[in-house]
């Protein structure tokens, strides 16, 4: 017979597996510095939501870029668009995925030039208070990242 | 003569027939993504400035096959991304061998941001032989208009205001006139396959 420790030791293994599974998180993120003075740069990531409930994005972070917007790049009619999002809902199990020539992040403002392989601070900020936070690596194009 | 040498030569003739085909069919190959113009179409030669702040106009390329891309260097996702899948698919094609190669013009369709000396520096990102140039107005919409290309700058008063814009890439032929259209979504593969049947490189 399993000894009461061993067994409160695994219950509580196993409750913590399945807390660990259920909470939301930013993965795969990446991005690219500006390809002209003062221009923005670009960063991409996936926002998983395996809770049971909708998730809303109420702000954007990534320091030291003063000034962070998400934007989608839309095609229409063979004519490419832009359109800022505001607070974009992510359905129960669902998920908010950033990449090229879609939703992306547009970082501008930056106090200073970055270098190459410097990283931004992202954080994302959810209508319950709660914050995704990781970091951004940020390559010139065509070095190399998920997207080149 | 017997059924089965009857066979044996009927198969020998349509392997025959089969490898005479794929003989003459080879290097053809199929366009997967291009859309070749009926008849190449005339290009306006408006006067625009090039990346050395030289005057510039389409003729200036005439006597190459050139890749045409309409943007604006502030654009952070699907400019960029072009231009990096057109150098990405010369190179592919140089790698194998091809000739000639197509040029590489960006033309600037935001021109109170994107100077010479902005354009020199974002070319050049994504190649030394790839030319940027720009103009005025009037200029960019003669063009624009003789291509079939649209593009349209947001007006909301901020220093980041976006410009939509067509973003299909433009193959402009060695005289000068309209080819083919490649259609956005770009698939680099896609571009390899039929630059090389349409330049014949």
């Amino acid at each position: 017979m399993m000894r009461p420790r061993l067994a409160l030791f695994l219950a509580s293994l196993a409750l913590s597996a399945a807390c660990a599974e259920r909470t939301p998180d930013v993965i795969d993120a990446y991005g690219y510095l500006p390809l002209v003075d003062d221009g923005p740069a670009v960063a991409y990531f996936m926002l998983r939501n395996p809770t049971a409930r909708r998730l809303e994005v109420s702000a954007i972070a990534c320091p030291p870029f003063a000034r962070v917007e998400l934007h989608e790049t839309r095609l229409e009619d063979g004519v490419s668009r832009m359109r800022r999002l505001g607070s974009p809902a992510i359905e129960p199990g669902g998920k908010l995925e950033l990449r090229p020539g879609g939703t992306h992040l547009m970082l501008m403002q930056a106090p200073s030039p970055i270098e190459a392989g410097a990283a931004c601070s992202l954080a994302v900020r959810l209508a319950d208070g709660s914050v995704l936070a990781t970091s951004v690596k940020l390559s010139e194009r065509g070095t190399g990242g998920p997207g080149s | 003569m017997t059924p089965i040498r009857f066979a044996a030569a009927a198969l020998a003739v349509l392997s025959l027939l089969a490898l005479a085909y794929l003989w003459l069919a080879g290097g053809q190959g199929t366009l997967v993504r291009a859309t070749v113009l009926p008849e190449p179409r005339p290009v306006s030669r408006a006067a625009l400035v090039d990346m050395h702040g030289q005057p510039f106009d389409i003729g200036q390329v005439a006597g190459e096959w050139q890749l045409l891309f309409f943007g604006f260097a502030n654009c952070p996702d699907i400019c960029p991304i072009t231009l990096q899948q057109l150098a990405t698919a010369r190179r592919r094609l140089a790698e194998a061998g091809a000739a000639p190669l197509p040029g590489i013009l960006f033309i600037s369709v935001d021109p109170a941001r994107d100077t010479p000396a902005v354009l020199a520096d974002y070319a050049g990102r994504f190649g030394e032989d790839v030319i940027g140039a720009t103009g005025e107005p009037d200029a960019l919409r003669e063009l624009a208009g003789s291509l079939g290309v649209f593009f349209e700058a947001a007006d909301d008063g901020s220093d980041s205001y976006e410009v939509s814009h067509s973003a299909a890439v433009l193959l402009i032929n060695p005289d000068g006139e309209l080819h083919a259209v490649f259609s956005a979504p770009q698939d680099v593969d896609a571009l390899v396959n039929d630059l090389a049947i349409l330049t014949g490189a």
